[in-house]
């Protein structure tokens, strides 16, 4: 029964983060660790022509948290990613998950790509920026933080791409984020409510 | 104790853990679920008074009519495709599809009778409607909205004009949110402000609203200006209503208004004096 239930527990984080062979890190629980705070449901009503011309924005929302370990032997080079990706419960890969309709018709779901986020902090680490980020497809993910190589070490508060260990405890400014939601219907689509699940994933980078 | 089963299975469970160590690494996701409640807004602005009256006290009156150029403007906000048409409706007081007579200045009689159609009344609409130029299949030009110019009378006696194409859309009392049925043959079609029959390519108008993209008036699919005209006619026929006046002889409305009225052409039987009302519904709903 043990073996049973780790082996789902791979299968299913395989798909939804990427996996690295390599384990220079701490493992979460066992010296790293990733919260995020804020409602686990963000919801956004547009009930009014005026809410569809102005969108939707809420800022801060989430606030993402990370304390990243090294492991002492053997002694290597721990270097974390952080991504987002979008799942949509096996819709369309462009398309929101329809919760419900609001009658019956034939015009087109939202795209995935409405929903845009900013991952910013005080450093200014992440990759995207200050700049608000989409997705064109769950297939896709944005990379926030990588290992593209090269190794970035915390503590200057000057660099993007922090990816060495740290704590939000000690830099704070570069082992957290603040997320910021922007969501701008397009008109002409099918009234009703939808649906889309955001993952924040962090694991070791190669 | 070599073969002893208790012993077998704690090196087993011990090969386990060793090997999900060997393999842990930092991997941890969290989750946000976003919901997003979109819902259809349909606006439809109404600009003008609520209450336009038709006064006929000069005898030019009953023979040119009274118009009221650009007595309502409509104005649509709207996030899905939509269809607007008018219907014209009353409380059935004289029976359906017959104006109200809540003031008679005379008993009725069989030659004077207060059964006035409701299709006595006439729209005229500017721009026209966008769906017929667009490409709608159910839709005809003229006779599927209420661009066309009122027509004047040509021989009173008779009740004859020239054939007009302008009375307004009238459904049964008792379902006056039904859609208008428009065709693509002239005669049969009834008549929209904008859209048409069927969610179909191009016989609706796509979701948009006359804030936004630069307003232009001549043009624009979001902004009708509506002309109102009575024309009673001496004696007092209301010749717009009779089928042969009108483009759209056999439309079930047109057919439906002038069989609930006992007015003649040749004016044997004309409408009794008195005060007439009935109202219109401007109705604005999804088409998508």
């Amino acid at each position: 029964m043990c073996i049973i239930l780790f082996v789902c527990n791979v299968c299913y984080s395989q798909t939804n983060c990427n996996v690295s062979l390599t384990s220079n890190c701490n493992p979460t629980g066992a010296g790293s660790q990733c919260v995020i705070t804020g409602e686990p449901t963000i919801n956004f009503t547009f009930e009014s022509f005026g809410d569809f011309l102005t969108g939707g924005n809420v800022f801060g929302a989430s606030i993402l948290k990370m304390i990243v370990g090294e492991n002492v032997a053997p002694l290597a080079d721990c270097r974390w990613r952080l991504n987002v990706h979008m799942d949509n419960n096996g819709g369309l890969p462009t398309e929101w998950e329809q919760v419900y309709a609001y009658g019956t018709n034939t015009a087109p779901f939202p795209n995935v790509n409405i929903l845009e986020m900013r991952l910013r902090n005080q450093c200014n680490t992440s990759l995207t920026g200050s700049n608000y980020a989409t997705l064109a497809t769950t297939a896709n993910n944005i990379d926030v933080v990588e290992s593209p190589g090269v190794s970035n070490n915390s503590g200057t508060c000057s660099a993007t791409n922090v990816n060495r260990p740290g704590s939000y405890l000690n830099n704070f400014g570069e082992y957290s984020f603040a997320i910021d939601y922007r969501l701008q219907p397009t008109l002409n689509i099918q009234p009703g409510i939808y649906r889309l699940n955001v993952k924040f994933c962090i694991t070791e980078g190669n | 104790m070599k073969n002893n089963p208790l012993r077998k299975a704690l090196l087993a469970l011990g090969a386990i853990v060793v090997s999900h160590a060997a393999f842990a690494q930092l991997q941890e996701e969290k989750n946000v679920t976003i919901t997003m409640d979109l819902q259809p807004i349909l606006q439809l602005k109404m600009e003008g008074p609520d209450q336009l009256d038709f006064t006929f006290d000069e005898i030019n009156e009953y023979y040119a009519g009274i118009v009221k150029y650009g007595a309502t403007i409509l104005k649509v906000s709207s996030t899905v495709s939509f269809d607007l048409w008018a219907a014209g409706l009353s409380q059935g007081q004289e029976g359906s599809f017959l104006w109200d007579n809540p003031v008679e200045y005379a008993a009725p009689s069989a030659q004077a009778v207060d059964e006035i159609p409701l299709t006595a009344l006439e729209l005229r609409q500017f721009p026209a409607n966008p769906s017929v130029a667009g490409g709608c299949v159910n839709t005809v030009a003229l006779s599927s909205d209420y661009s066309a110019p009122f027509q004047p009378i040509t021989i009173p006696g008779t009740s004859t004009m020239s054939a007009g194409n302008n009375t307004v859309y009238c459904p049964a009392p008792g379902t006056p949110y039904t859609a208008p049925t428009s065709t693509a043959v002239v005669g049969t079609s009834e008549k929209y402000i904008a859209g048409g029959t069927g969610v179909v390519a191009n016989c609706s108008v796509i979701g948009g609203s006359y804030l936004i993209g630069g307003l232009n008036p001549n043009t624009s699919s979001y902004r009708y200006v509506m002309d109102y005209r009575i024309l009673p006619n001496l004696p007092v026929t209301f010749p717009a209503h009779i089928p042969t006046n009108a483009t759209n002889a056999t439309a079930p409305y047109v057919t439906n208004a002038d069989g609930a009225s006992g007015l003649l052409a040749n004016g044997s039987v004309y409408a009794n004096p008195g005060v007439y009302t009935m109202y219109v519904k401007y109705i604005l709903a999804q088409d998508q």
